[in-house]
């Protein structure tokens, strides 16, 4: 028979994706085979270190210890002489405030455009808002001690989901207008990290994880993208990115969601196989969603560990079971017809023997 | 047959045997919990506002719908398959009854053959020990026989060598009546007096045949030649010494004679002056040899 190829989708969340490391560690002590993985932000993040690694267990070990440490130290670092200079113009030109809304209408309007001269007074706003608000260096320095791109290249099948950005605010403005329902957001790209050049690997995966005003785009293949958890918002197309596996032949496959009520829907995808790990027995929001977004702090990243590891546990509990019931009902029916046929031999044999005391 | 191995490690297994329905079964209800987790955790009144603006709350009503149209259907399949199971095992179970039925009649069949065939035996059994017992008896009486052929053969021979030519013939008659008496003979005639009246005769006959042709002989007559008593009474012994041993031991082997019914034999064995009166005084040889047969082996 045929083996068949598992894929792992690691959807984006930010902190969260601490979450993700329990599961991993779970689907590991399961005996879970991946084959591929796919992810958005910091699924993609998370994703790279165990397309990297030589086995299931070695990346869930090696994730722990990365998310352990980013518990201890966030990575999250402000940039302060451009938030502060940011701050200052925004403070300075407090009266210019009346001037965002034009911004935005300019923005909805010419996507991909740079802004015009005339509002050159805002030229500082703009550079602090597109370069991000937060460093990438620590990220950076994460990367470079845990991610071994030659690993990387000869590793699993990785694929990322990037967002094209059209600028911080435009993208920004487009998400809320998907959230209420207005206009669903572009879809996602999603970029096969082992056919990237070894140069622009880190540049996707950090484009990947780049939240508009928080990380600064990054430029991969001559385009500008920024975190991929963006596209196709309404069903979370680019945040949970099924798509490339299913692409590539993967029918068994595997979905972290990181938030709670997931809009993703498993019934898009008719022809696959999907095992959803949701966070059920509590909610995975420990201070609302935009600081959980950025909570890497100590109080929060072991909890979701844990929590990833028993909601797997738990979720894997009813599909083992399940497919035990069915294999012992197949395997005792297989049984009961197979030790039937012993008995034909036998009837023979007792027939002629009666037959004899005639 | 091996008992059914059941594999735990069904996770492992699940790789190569995917049934997507049974995931679906069984994780839709995780989905449809967590969205109806998020519903009821989300009910404040702007949220209730957005999600129905954004349409979000009919999609995740219908998420929640389409899940547990899944699960129905998952269960719906999983039943009728789990019905034809159990139709199977029915199935199965019939024709183990069948199967234990035909072993019972069988069995039933074997047990009655056995009984009759136990019947039978002990029938045989009993005729068996009857014939073996019957040629028991017959080996038995011809032995018998034998001996008494045997014994005969020997006191008749033993006449016929001389051996008792000391005494008188009706002595030798006597004496040689007597051993057989007492002897394999006269076992064989006691008993087949009691059993076979004929053949005991018979027997009686012969010996008294082969008496008179003893007799016949030591007297030089002919069977139905009445000759004086003298000639069957006249002893030979010269001996007196060996005469008196031998008087005595006749008169102690014949005190059961009495002279009226037993007259030869009295005669013969106690000697008396006086002859009883039932004694012939002259008597051929089968007269004496009949007398002296029916005295001795018919006394009581």
């Amino acid at each position: 028979m045929e083996k068949l190829k598992v894929g792992l989708v690691l959807s984006g969340g930010g902190a969260k994706g601490a979450y993700q490391v329990g599961v991993v560690k779970a689907l590991s002590e399961l005996g879970a085979q991946v084959d591929a993985i796919s992810g958005a932000s910091i699924g993609a993040l998370n994703g790279a270190i165990l397309a990297s690694s030589p086995s299931l267990a070695e990346g869930a070990q090696r994730l722990e210890e990365v998310w352990l440490k980013l518990a201890q130290s966030s990575p999250l670092v402000v940039k302060m002489p451009k938030y502060f200079n940011l701050l200052a113009i925004a403070g300075l030109n407090i009266q210019g405030l009346r001037y965002l809304d034009q911004i935005f209408k300019f923005i909805t309007n010419s996507r991909g455009k740079k802004l015009p001269n005339w509002l050159s007074q805002w030229a500082g706003v703009s550079e602090a808002l597109s370069s991000g608000a937060l460093s990438h260096d620590p990220l950076h320095q994460l990367m470079d001690k845990y991610l071994n791109a030659d690993a990387l290249i000869s590793g699993l099948p990785l694929y990322i989901s990037v967002y094209r950005s059209h600028g911080a605010l435009s993208d920004i403005f487009s998400c809320v207008m998907a959230e209420i329902g207005i206009k669903n957001t572009e879809k996602s790209e999603f970029l096969h990290i082992q056919s990237l050049a070894k140069e622009e690997m880190k540049s996707a995966l950090l484009a990947s994880a780049a939240i508009p005003l928080l990380f600064a785009p990054q430029q991969v293949n001559n385009q500008i993208y920024s975190d991929g958890g963006q596209g196709g918002w309404e069903k979370m197309q680019g945040n949970t990115p099924i798509t490339p596996l299913l692409k590539a032949g993967y029918k068994m496959i595997i979905v972290t969601h990181l938030c709670d009520g997931s809009m993703w829907s498993r019934h898009d995808f008719p022809d696959a196989t999907i095992l959803e790990i949701r966070p059920t027995q509590q909610s995975i929001s420990r201070g609302g969603e935009i600081s959980d977004l950025l909570g890497f702090d100590s109080s929060k990243i072991p909890s979701w560990i844990e929590q990833g590891y028993t909601d797997t546990h738990q979720c894997l509990e009813k599909i083992i079971k399940a497919t035990q019931a069915r294999h012992e009902l197949r395997t005792s029916e297989k049984a009961v017809i197979d030790s039937e046929k012993a008995f034909i031999s036998l009837d023979r044999q007792m027939e002629n023997a009666m037959r004899r005391l005639v | 047959m091996p008992p059914v191995e059941i594999k735990n490690d069904v996770f492992r297994a699940m790789n190569f045997l995917p049934e997507k329905f049974v995931v679906d079964f069984a994780n839709g209800i995780d989905v449809a919990r967590d969205h109806i987790r998020f519903q009821r955790e989300n009910d404040k009144f702007l949220m209730r506002i957005l999600n129905g603006f954004s349409g979000k709350s009919a999609r995740r009503q219908n998420e929640i719908n389409q899940s547990l149209a899944d699960g129905v259907e998952g269960a719906l399949k999983w039943l009728t398959e789990l019905a034809h199971s159990v139709a199977k095992t029915n199935y199965a179970l019939v024709k183990v009854n069948e199967r234990v039925a035909v072993i019972q009649k069988n069995v039933i069949d074997l047990a009655h053959y056995s009984a009759e065939t136990r019947q039978k035996l002990e029938a045989l059994s009993v005729q068996l020990h009857s014939r073996i017992d019957q040629l028991s008896h017959e080996i038995n009486r011809i032995d018998i026989t034998q001996k008494a052929k045997i014994q005969l053969d020997h006191v008749f021979d033993k006449w016929g060598a001389g051996r008792l030519n000391h005494f008188s013939p009706i002595t030798k008659c006597y004496i040689t009546l007597e051993e057989l008496y007492w002897g394999n003979f006269g076992d064989l005639c006691r008993s087949q007096i009691e059993n076979n009246q004929t053949l005991a005769q018979t027997m009686l006959e012969n010996l008294a045949n082969r008496l008179i042709q003893q007799l016949t002989k030591e007297a030089d007559t002919t069977a139905q030649q009445r000759v004086g008593l003298s000639t069957w009474t006249n002893q030979h012994i010269t001996s007196e010494q060996i005469a008196t041993d031998w008087i005595e031991a006749l008169n102690y082997a014949g005190d059961w004679a009495e002279p009226d019914p037993h007259p030869f034999v009295f005669t013969t064995t106690q000697m008396p002056n006086q002859l009883p009166v039932f004694l012939p005084r002259i008597c051929s040889a089968e007269r004496v040899a009949e007398a002296m047969v029916s005295e001795i082996f018919e006394r009581n």
